[in-house]
């Protein structure tokens, strides 16, 4: 910290200063959640994306493109997500207990990724029909998705992610009873829509908040 | 006015203060994060940061990341009941 002289300011009303504190802490708030709204428009269009894709291979477009295609979204929204998440929290040094928390719910995501591509080979092996591989990986991971909301809600205390995991998880048992390829058309509906839905909503309360802290 | 802390009552320190209560005790902001938001030189900043420190509202921790020094700024328990006591002194102050 540099030596300077203290520069005098103008005396505060109790108004102005509570107006002030609370400015400020709108402002604090907006800037610590800026990159929520675009982590939730890119899962809300890649989702859909990546279902439909699935959803159109093997009858529209041929399945080895549309898996390719669809794998090549999931890796695009994977790295936009985690460069957009890398700036919220921007500065702050967490807590011992919030690193270990982050850490180990980041790399359960890792490890039930991992797990289930290891279950699926081990069905493969087990004799599990080629035609059910599909089915399998994307109910499997719609899931996981479901799963790891739940969690994120509870670690977060998050009542949005609560609600949209159960949904996910919901849709995920649904779509394996319905099969191919309808259960893949209920995942990229079912789960994009309520995806771009809060990401919309998100964006729209982030901007009266910006709004509200910048007028104040 | 009397009853308002001076310390806090003052824009500039009011922002800081406002600023670091938002984080969970335990953690702490670094200098130019805080310095971006505000809008402040570096220089009025650290004014307004020494006299906070030197009222114990504010604890201050140089240290590396690698090989880039990072100062990092949290409040206090004494500071955070302190700007709570002042929140608490204008809400009364107000009416509210």
């Amino acid at each position: 910290m540099s030596a300077t002289t203290d520069h005098p300011e103008p005396a505060l009303s109790p108004s102005d200063a509570m107006r002030l504190l609370e400015r400020e802490q709108r402002a604090h708030d907006a800037r610590i959640a800026a990159p929520v709204p675009a982590i939730l428009l890119t899962w809300g269009l890649a989702w859909p994306a990546i279902y439909l894709l699935l959803w159109a291979g093997g009858w529209v477009i041929p399945l080895t493109a549309a898996v390719t295609a669809a794998l090549a979204v999931l890796l695009v929204a994977v790295v936009l997500s985690a460069v957009l998440g890398a700036r919220t929290g921007r500065g702050i040094r967490a807590t011992p207990d919030a690193v270990f928390t982050g850490t180990v719910y980041g790399t359960s995501w890792t490890l039930g990724i991992l797990g289930l591509a290891g279950i699926g080979w081990g069905l493969v092996v087990n004799g599990m029909p080629p035609e059910l591989v599909l089915l399998y990986a994307a109910v499997a991971y719609a899931f996981l998705t479901g799963f790891q909301f739940v969690i994120a809600a509870a670690i977060w205390r998050a009542v949005p992610s609560l609600v949209l995991g159960v949904w996910v998880v919901a849709l995920a048992v649904a779509a394996a009873f319905l099969g191919t390829p309808g259960g893949l058309l209920l995942l990229a509906v079912g789960g994009g829509l309520p995806l771009l839905g809060l990401a919309i909503a998100q964006t729209i309360r982030s901007r009266r908040a910006a709004s509200a802290a910048s007028a104040a | 006015m009397s009853a308002l802390d001076p310390v806090i009552h003052a824009e500039g320190r009011l922002r800081i203060v406002a600023n670091l209560a938002k984080l969970s005790p335990g953690e702490s902001l670094a200098f130019p994060v805080l310095q971006d938001a505000l809008g402040m030189t570096a220089g009025n900043l650290s004014t307004h940061l020494r006299r906070l420190e030197e009222a114990g509202y504010l604890e201050v921790e140089k240290t590396h990341r690698g090989r880039t020094p990072v100062t990092y700024l949290a409040l206090t328990v004494r500071g955070r009941r302190a700007f709570e006591d002042y929140r608490g002194e204008l809400q009364t102050m107000l009416g509210a």
